[in-house]
């Protein structure tokens, strides 16, 4: 989808990044984040084609932008920091100029600016002049712009700043149903909580340079459709009733590798911590044993870590700090 | 096939024209005739503020607009929108240049309405023969002023590579005030003889030149707004264009050049090479070349790009080099004449007559070419040495400045002050051996300092 090579920028006096390298896979949401003076900007306005870079490139889809920033842009949409928006005109008429500029056909226009203003739940604002909106319906109409076109890739710099709590909510909820839609996206912000709540990936930097880029299939919230995949979960079992003999229980470490057979068991007395690949179907079939067994299951569920923890783990390389997910599953047993 | 508006054009006719607007502008007209009618009988006032109104409609309220055009996106932060869009170079261009004056157009058709009509009855002002030429003369240089302004933030961008907002809007209204006194028609309106004028050696009347200057002007300028929109849309292309219209104005010069025992050739070479000199200038102390932009031609070149690190190179780098060559190939062919004068341009033209009192010699030194040469290469490693230690445009343009005066003004001051022909010893004039000798030692010392600096520099930094 979009990969970046030995990336280098430099402002005159320091670099603004050095060597950055990483891809992003289809329909991920990564959250770039990093102090200020990182470099998220810049190597958002790289990747976005605005900046040349001093070395190094940016490919989407196979297409060098820093070569060929403008057949690029056909599917990027990019929303800055302090976006514009054209406050003379309304909201209809800006979606139709931002729809008309990115190549959507005349005869369109109407109907893909009505089904943008109704993806953004903005379509009573299309009448009015954008200098009379308030700030989130400003964010979503600058939100409108940008995916007017149906890019494949969307990069967002710091898209919740200036909202009030709901309208960040709702962001982050307009954001899945892009990430539904098959849209990529990249988005930097300072706000860790707002960006956990549907990030998939975490991209950190520091000084100019990656610190770390992965996956964020542990950490709380983290979007949907990759619930079902089979992948490496923490699954954390608490028990009412202490347990003396863990061995004896179909919960020993020989039987719950024949679920997950690169697995990881810790235990006391009332808990049992399991790191392994596990799909759903193997997640069920581990509590249902663990049932079956006799243990009296007061929770569980997958131990997930905060993405603001994940953060300072990469920054400091800190041990993790770890909490449980919302998402558990509480028996009665 | 359908015809797709432009939507650049559509959004300014959004911004620009509205129903009040529309008839607002006719109703002010009328009240401002009706006023002028009803205090006297004269046809000629109300063609004169028509006229007069129209020339300020077309040249200054136009060429604001337009200059606003590109600032305000620049500063609400839509420009990084419209870069990223799939609108053409020439869509953006054609629709800032006349969308975004469209109002502009209207109001200034009504009032070269009202001239128009007014000025049958009118016993004085228009040129009685071609009446034409003045309306054609008018909106040639209004779509010039307009191109400039819109290629200005542009073509000068910040070390960033963000256009440069802030280049002001006076420099341009100083420009089409110098062409519009400058053109013959003040001079005629004000019940100036009617002059002629040659132009390589074709008689013609002054009025017709400053027409079709004009209209070549606005080309050129039509031509330099679009370039600077491709380059601003990240269209690659190669540096010919500035070149080139320099060159235009090296023959358009050359046609006032009188000299018979000098060919046609020389004389457009020199009247370039002079324009082009005079362009390295202005380049060198308003384009920033910053290191940034040095370390990326540097990356290119290193990893194969040639062609990408050319194009990177500023514009300054091209059009001084042209200069140079230009320079040095007037030095060598007036060399090989054995010395006989290269050209003496006499201000025949009306042009030349309006801002030049006496006859401009070109002095027949191959020497002073030569001196030409030197100094430019000079001032330009200067320019690149101040990259190396200044960090921003605005203070690499102060310290270039501070050069320029120091070594056209402090220096031959200084000089004369020692002695009564110091200044010869530093411009060619009686003698140009000691210039070319001091421009040499000069030149030596500041390519030796940017050699010591240059590659430290253009490294990028460690962090």
């Amino acid at each position: 989808m979009l990969e970046v090579r030995s990336l280098c920028f430099d402002y005159p006096n320091h670099p603004a990044l050095v060597d950055v390298t990483f891809a992003l896979a289809v329909g991920s949401v990564t959250a770039l984040v990093g102090p200020n003076g990182a470099g998220k900007s810049t190597l958002m306005r790289c990747i976005a084609g605005l900046a040349e870079p001093l070395s190094g490139a940016v490919y989407l889809n196979g297409v060098a932008i820093t070569d060929n920033p403008r057949l690029a842009h056909r599917d990027i949409g990019f929303l800055e920091d302090e976006f514009g928006l054209y406050d003379e005109l309304t909201a209809s008429q800006c979606l139709h100029y931002a729809a008309a500029a990115r190549g959507v056909p005349d005869a369109n226009l109407d109907a893909r600016t009505d089904a943008v203003a109704a993806q953004l739940d903005i379509t009573h604002c299309l009448p009015k002049r954008v200098r009379e909106l308030s700030r989130g319906q400003r964010q979503r109409v600058a939100i409108g712009q940008a995916i007017i076109s149906a890019p494949k890739l969307l990069v967002l710099d710091e898209p919740a700043s200036g909202l009030d709590p709901e309208a960040r909510a709702s962001l982050a909820a307009l954001f899945r149903r892009l990430q539904a839609d098959g849209i990529t996206l990249l988005v930097s912000s300072h706000i860790l909580t707002e960006l956990e709540a549907y990030s998939t990936h975490m991209l950190v930097l520091r000084a100019g340079r990656m610190i770390e880029y992965r996956s964020l299939s542990n950490v709380a919230a983290s979007a949907a459709p990759l619930q079902s995949e089979r992948r490496e979960r923490s699954l954390e079992v608490v028990l009412q009733v202490p347990w003396r003999d863990w061995a004896t229980l179909p919960l020993s470490g020989v039987q719950i590798r024949t679920l997950a057979p690169e697995s990881t068991v810790t235990t006391d007395a009332t808990h049992l911590q399991i790191e392994a690949e596990f799909d759903d179907a193997g997640q069920t079939a581990l509590l249902q044993q663990l049932v079956n067994g006799g243990a009296h299951v007061l929770s569980f569920g997958e131990t997930r870590q905060t993405l603001a923890a994940s953060y300072e783990q990469s920054i400091a390389g800190a041990p993790k700090t770890e909490a449980t997910d919302a998402t558990e599953i509480r028996s009665a047993q | 096939m359908s015809m797709q508006p432009n939507p650049e054009f559509r959004r300014q006719l959004w911004l620009q024209i509205s129903a009040t607007r529309l008839i607002l502008a006719p109703v002010v007209i009328a009240i401002v005739v009706a006023l002028l009618a009803s205090t006297g009988p004269t046809t000629n006032a109300i063609h004169g503020t028509a006229w007069v109104a129209l020339s300020l409609t077309v040249l200054f309220w136009g060429t604001s607009v337009v200059g606003t055009s590109i600032r305000d996106e620049i500063t609400g932060r839509t420009w990084n929108q419209q870069r990223m869009s799939r609108l053409s170079p020439w869509q953006l261009t054609s629709g800032k240049l006349f969308g975004a004056t469209s109002y502009v157009w209207y109001v200034a058709l009504l009032c070269a309405l009202v001239a128009i009509v007014s000025g049958r009855d009118a016993s004085s002002g228009l040129d009685p023969h071609n009446p034409a030429i003045e309306y054609v003369f008018l909106l040639a240089l209004g779509l010039f002023a307009h191109s400039v302004a819109l290629m200005a933030p542009l073509a000068f961008q910040s070390g960033n590579g963000e256009p440069r907002v802030s280049v002001p809007s006076i420099v341009v209204f100083a420009l089409v005030f110098v062409l519009f006194q400058a053109a013959p028609l003040g001079a005629s309106r004000s019940g100036g003889e009617d002059v002629g004028t040659e132009w390589f050696g074709i008689s013609t009347t002054p009025q017709l030149l400053a027409m079709w200057t004009a209209l070549c002007l606005a080309a050129w300028g039509i031509l330099g707004a679009w370039r600077a929109m491709r380059q601003a849309l990240q269209v690659q292309q190669l540096p010919w264009a500035l070149p080139a219209f320099l060159a235009f104005m090296g023959v358009w010069a050359a046609g006032y050049a009188s000299a018979s025992d000098t060919s046609l050739v020389t004389r457009v070479l020199i009247g370039a090479t002079l324009a082009l000199a005079a362009a390295s200038w202005v380049l060198m102390l308003w384009e920033p070349q910053s290191l940034f932009a040095w370390r990326r031609i540097r990356a290119h070149w290193a990893s194969g790009e040639q062609a990408r690190a050319v194009a990177g190179t500023s514009a300054a780098t091209g059009v001084v080099l042209c200069a140079v060559v230009g320079a040095l190939l007037v030095a060598v062919m007036n060399a090989m004449s054995s010395g006989a004068e290269v050209a003496g341009v006499q201000p025949t033209g009306f042009f030349m007559k309006t801002t030049m009192s006496s006859k401009l010699s070109l002095t027949s030194h191959a020497g002073a070419f030569l001196w030409l040469a030197l100094v430019l290469i000079r001032d330009f490693a200067f320019t690149l040495l101040a990259d190396t230690f200044t960090t921003s445009p605005r203070r690499r343009s102060a310290v270039i400045l501070l050069y320029l005066l120091f070594m056209y003004l402090a220096v031959p001051t200084a000089l004369q002050v020692v002695s009564s022909a110091g200044g010869e010893w530093w411009f060619p004039a009686s003698s140009v051996v000691v210039p070319i000798i001091l421009a040499l030692v000069t030149l030596l010392a500041m390519v030796g300092a940017l050699t010591s600096r240059m590659p430290r520099s253009i490294i990028a930094p460690k962090s």
